[in-house]
């Protein structure tokens, strides 16, 4: 008796070891996919919950599938399970009684463990329930697998250099985060690797995997979404044009901290929290906002920055004036407040209420992440040299500080939500001496209102040009001013439609008594003609200032009761917070009705000739705003004559360049303004252009198989004699197909013509004509090739399965793209 | 020849023999088979799958062991088979039917025949055994000595006998039925594979179905009174040799069938549950089996389902399994399928 060939045998040692294998191998895999998915969410507890709970469910999983239990009872058992681990969980976790008895600590354990646990338990569970009783949904298993296990690892790749190098360098020269491309290897194997499953098994395909396409679309997907979101923020892939977003988003983190700051800090409760406490950004502004402008002041960052540049030279005369008083002073950077967040500010910061709240502008590392880009429709050159983007502006007087109004009728030019559609400001600001300029906005950073070039007219949604690197866009009409001061000499205060209490609100000063004593003294040097004169008066008060404050943002006079006062009437050092409540209080008891500006300003130098400036965290500023009649609120900042602060360093114009490319790529049109708002998660155009191929891929395919299936029922009306019966035959297996009945695995086609003849009698006449072809002798035609016979056959076979089948199925079966893979 | 007459079946003599007309087409040749299976089926009840499988058999021009119990009615079966046939040569000294009860005394000769002295011719002369017969019911095969089932599996083989240096040709229609009884092992010499390889059919009976059982008690009375012969007729030793020519000459056997043949014999050489797989004799006696099949089919072309109907009853006890691989039935189904499949796909759709 002979040996089987060596071959043979070592086939069998490892057929029989993958055999023995099988269910421990299947436990392994599936146990690290359970602890790949509950990684990111559970802690030590529920991690091992979840593999035991999967280890558990798999082995009754299989238990069951074994059973004679109906698959749908096991799927509600299942189910069942599930919520009711859910629920204890929850239970234990939430329930008083429960919570104190077991103490915190035990009680989250319990809970986590539990919860996961039962969840892990049902979801694997059922899906070897699923996959033992319809072996073609083992791909579930494979597939949750598969991506559990690649998700995990993209995730984890962060800040990792991507490997094979080769691969990745060649993705980078393309332009390609290597990220997409591993994602997509690995999807694209695990596809392969399913699709192998579906189609050789050894059984059939049956209708019952239908519905496993498009779910393995959807895992597919989804998987790449997931990874995508899981490796985007702040990952180390490298992401050429990340480059210039990135500090953004860094920046973005601080925002929010420094924002609540200040919000919470200040009790005014008036404020309201949407808009000192929300906005992050600006109100930096607020008190960063000085930071900004008085750029070069502040202490410890280098980067005054911004205008440090520009007047930091010296020369620069506070650009306010510039106009008006001819030459303002050379203060140092034109207008810099001193604050910033920096760590020394933070550490000697605290910002007390009573301080000019806020911290300073951000200063540091920090000060030059871009937090918008604005886009100039069209060339305008501000007489202060410098643009103001306003945010808020606090006009109320609060116990010793400017807080934003609430009174009703105060500051109605304000715009405290972000706009859908096209909102209108009330009222348009007064037109004199007034140019509209439109202006694009695109954020970088997240802010809690919309801020635009002083003064607006109308906000507009705008379509968001790149949603990965800007959170949102919008279009601004502003009435920016465009006269010289001088010009402003002249004419009234106020609003002659303004209400009396309105008027009170802006004129409200502080109750110090030497305010009022300085301003007297200083409009007391004017000239008999200019004392009358409201805005010369306010001039006056300007220059005075500029030429008696010095700026750094390292002095807060945080400390102090009163921050104005320990400001003005004590070493005069400090930054825009300070400047601009002082000017307030002066131009108030000097009669003028004003109010502190709050948002970002920059120096018309750095845009640079360009149409595009882009906004950094050190920009945030606030200013001395006064209202002249018929002109409205005109920007009155303070230049102080000297700065303690760095210059910061000059604004990164390559970085402003890109930046308002990618700002420009889709340019705004009036209908953009109806869009809604871009608030739906990002997408990389990477991402979306692979969905689109993937659904592409999709219809081609089932576009082919319908045309395939097409084909084959048409064909014996267009083949020749002697395809005919093959054809013709193929025909009729499709038909029974299509309504469920096809021939098992190694049946012979009699035997199938046996059993399918409950349903189709007239089919067996047709396998008979065939067998005849096929092997029968050759050269002997009956009736074999007859068209007219195949004919009537197709026709009988067709009234016979109408007959014996509801019209649902037959329905189901014509839609079924693959039913013909189940003929043969 | 010898005028001794060993038969006791004297219906030959008054028969009036008119020659039938020769059979040399597929539709006479299924005449055949039809007249045949209506008098084996009324004969013997519920065993349509065993009558089926004998006709074939016989038609191969092969031999059939039954595996079965006592009282299940293989001689019955036998006897019903002897009685189809009409020995349409009744001056040879071959006689329709015989029975050979197997003992564990028995000898060679009690199966050959022997020779014998007549003293008064003072000469030997041959007494034809049992074998001499168209049909050979050799019953409990099992329990004779392997030298008698030697002498008994060489004339299924060679067709021929050989006593005292003498060799003795048998009838071309030579149709052995053995049983063996499954269960009852003890004192039995179990017949080794290589003998097992003469047999072209092993078929292992089960209980007959309850309806089928039913009628049976119903009818015994009745089929014992009166022995239905006259309403279907029987045939010819003559017309069923024809037939075997018309099978072998007539019907078509593919070339893919053949191939599958192959294939399925190299399967089980390949799988590791089957110690020795077929052998190429096993294939070559498949062949005439497969085109019985197809003409008691009134096909003339050989199909796939033929091999699947077949595969049981030829493979099975010509596979040798390893130790614990389970059931050869099963085993046998797993390895044609594959096989049959491919046959399937390529011919069909």
């Amino acid at each position: 008796m002979s040996r089987p060939p060596l071959s043979a045998d070592e086939d069998s040692l490892f057929t029989r070891v993958v055999r023995a294998a099988r269910h421990p191998l299947r436990a392994l895999s599936m146990s690290v996919a359970a602890f790949c998915l509950a990684a990111d969410v559970a802690m030590t507890g529920g991690l091992v919950a979840s593999v035991l709970g999967c280890l558990v469910g798999i082995a009754l999983g299989e238990w069951l599938g074994r059973s004679r239990i109906r698959l749908s009872a096991l799927g509600l058992g299942f189910g069942a399970v599930g919520v009711l681990a859910a629920t204890t969980a929850w239970l234990l976790g939430h329930v008083e009684p429960v919570v104190s008895l077991l103490g915190t600590g035990w009680a989250l354990s319990l809970a986590s463990f539990v919860g996961y646990g039962g969840l892990s338990l049902a979801g694997f569970g059922a899906m070897r329930a699923l996959g033992k009783r319809r072996p073609s949904w083992v791909v579930l298993e494979v597939g949750v697998l598969v991506l559990s296990v690649a998700s995990a690892l993209a995730a984890h790749r962060g800040g990792v250099v991507a490997r094979p190098l080769w691969l990745s360098d060649l993705a980078w020269r393309q332009g390609i985060d290597p990220a997409d491309v591993f994602v997509g290897i690995g999807l694209g194997a695990a596809m392969v690797a399913i699709s192998l499953m579906l189609f050789e098994r050894k059984g059939r395909l049956g209708l019952a995997a239908l519905p496993l396409i498009p779910l393995l679309a959807l895992l597919a997907v989804s998987c790449f979404q997931f990874t995508r979101e899981a490796t985007d923020p702040g990952d180390a892939s490298p992401d050429p044009s990340e480059e210039t977003a990135q500090p953004g988003d860094e920046q973005d983190d601080h925002g929010p901290p420094g924002g609540h700051d200040g919000g919470a800090d200040d009790d005014d409760g008036p404020l309201d929290g949407g808009a000192s406490a929300g906005d992050g950004g600006l109100d930096g502004g607020a008190s960063a906002g000085d930071g900004g402008r008085d750029g070069g002041a502040s202490g410890g960052g280098g980067d005054g920055g911004l205008d440090g540049g520009a007047s930091g030279g010296g020369g620069g005369d506070g650009g306010l004036d510039g106009g008006s008083g001819g030459g303002a002073r050379p203060d140092g950077g034109s207008t810099p407040p001193p604050d910033t967040r920096d760590d020394a500010s933070r550490e000697g910061g605290a910002v007390t209420p009573q301080d000019l709240r806020d911290q300073p502008p951000q200063r540091g590392s920090g000060a030059g992440a871009p937090v918008a880009v604005v886009l100039f429709e069209a060339d305008y050159s501000p007489p202060s040299e410098g643009y103001y983007f306003r945010q808020d502006a606090w006009s109320q007087l609060e116990g010793r500080r400017l807080v934003p109004a609430t009174r009703p009728g105060v500051d109605p030019d304000l715009l405290r939500r972000f706009p859908t559609g096209r909102t209108e400001v009330t009222p348009q600001p007064g037109s004199f001496g007034r140019t509209g300029v439109v202006t694009t906005v695109a954020l970088t950073v997240a802010h809690p209102a919309p801020f635009g070039l002083e003064s607006p007219a109308w906000f507009a949604e705008a379509r968001n040009p790149n949603p990965s690197r800007f959170r949102r866009a919008y279009r601004v009409l502003s009435q920016a001013q465009s006269g010289d001061y001088s010009t402003l000499l002249g004419r009234g205060a106020g609003a002659a439609e303004w209400s009396p209490e309105v008027r009170a609100t802006y004129l409200e000063t502080h109750p110090d008594p030497r305010f009022q004593a300085f301003a007297d003294e200083t409009i007391a040097t004017l000239r008999e003609p200019q004392r009358a004169d409201p805005f010369a008066r306010a001039i006056a008060l300007k220059l005075r200032l500029d030429s008696m404050l010095t700026y750094s943002t390292a002095e807060r006079h945080a400390d102090a009761e009163d921050p104005a006062v320990d400001f003005f009437f004590g070493n005069r050092i400090g930054y825009c917070v300070h400047f601009a409540h002082t000017a307030v209080y002066l131009f108030r008891a000097a009669g003028i009705p004003s109010r502190i500006g709050v948002g970002y300003m920059s120096a018309e130098s750095n845009r640079r000739g360009g149409s595009a400036l882009v906004l950094q965290a050190g920009d945030a500023h606030a200013w001395p705003e006064v209202y002249v009649e018929g002109a409205g609120w005109i920007v009155l900042d303070i230049a102080a004559a000297r700065n303690l602060d760095p210059p910061r360093p000059p604004q990164d114009e390559d970085a402003q360049q890109m930046l308002g490319e990618m700002a420009r790529e889709e340019p705004p049109d009036p209908e953009d303004e109806a869009t809604p708002p871009e608030d739906a998660p990002p997408r990389t155009p990477l991402a979306r252009s692979l969905a689109v191929a993937f659904l592409l891929a999709l219809l081609a395919a089932l576009a082919g198989l319908y045309a395939i299936k097409a084909w084959r029922r048409l064909a014996p009306f267009l083949v020749g004699e002697t395809a005919r019966p093959r054809v013709s035959y193929r025909a009729t297996l499709d038909r029974l197909a299509e309504v469920g009945m096809s021939r098992a695995y190694g049946e012979t086609r009699e035997q199938f013509a046996a059993r399918a003849a409950a349903l189709s009698p007239s089919f067996a006449a047709a396998t008979e004509r065939m067998l005849a072809v096929s092997l029968g002798p050759p050269g002997v035609r009956g009736d074999a090739h007859d068209a007219a016979a195949w004919a009537a056959n197709t026709a009988a076979v067709r009234r016979e399965v109408n007959a014996a089948t509801p019209p649902l199925r037959r329905w189901l079966g014509r839609v079924h793209p693959l039913s013909f893979l189940d003929s043969r | 020849m010898t005028t001794h007459d060993t038969s006791d079946a004297p219906q030959s003599e008054h028969i009036t023999y008119t020659p039938a007309p020769r059979i040399t087409d597929l539709e006479s040749a299924f005449g055949v088979v039809t007249r045949l299976r209506g008098r084996l089926q009324r004969a013997v009840r519920g065993r349509d799958d065993v009558i089926e499988a004998i006709i074939i058999a016989m038609l191969a021009d092969g031999h059939v062991l039954l595996e079965d119990f006592p009282g299940s009615g293989k001689t019955t079966l036998a006897k019903a088979l002897g009685d189809c046939l009409i020995d349409d040569r009744p001056d040879d000294d071959i006689v329709a039917i015989r029975r050979i009860q197997f003992t564990p005394d028995l000898l060679p000769s009690d199966v050959t025949g022997t020779t014998i002295f007549d003293p008064t011719t003072n000469k030997f002369f041959f007494r034809p055994g049992p074998v001499f017969a168209h049909i050979v019911l050799a019953d409990e095969i099992n329990r004779t000595s392997p030298k008698v089932q030697s002498a008994l599996l060489e004339a299924m083989g060679e067709k021929q006998v050989t006593v005292d240096n003498r060799t003795r040709q048998l009838d071309p229609l030579f149709f052995v039925i053995a049983t063996q009884n499954p269960l009852d092992f003890s004192g039995t010499f179990p017949l080794p594979s290589a003998q097992l390889d003469r047999f072209l059919f092993k078929i292992k009976m089960k209980h007959i179905a309850r309806d089928a059982e039913l009628e049976v008690l119903a009818s015994i009375r009745a089929r014992r009174t009166a022995p239905a012969e006259e309403e279907v007729p029987r045939i010819t030793r003559t017309e069923l040799v024809d037939s075997r020519a018309v099978v072998e000459s007539q019907i078509h056997i593919a070339a893919s069938i053949r191939e599958a043949l192959v294939d399925i014999a190299e399967a089980t050489r390949r799988d590791p549950r089957v110690l020795q797989g077929l052998s190429t004799r096993a294939l070559v006696l498949m062949i005439p089996a497969l085109q019985s099949r197809a003409l008691t089919r009134r096909r003339n072309h050989v199909t796939d389902d033929d091999v699947r109907a077949l595969a049981h009853y030829t493979f099975s006890h010509r596979l040798e399994l390893a130790p614990g691989a389970g059931d050869v039935t099963t085993v046998t189904d797993e390895l044609i399928a594959g096989p049959l499949e491919r046959l399937a796909r390529r011919a069909g759709a």
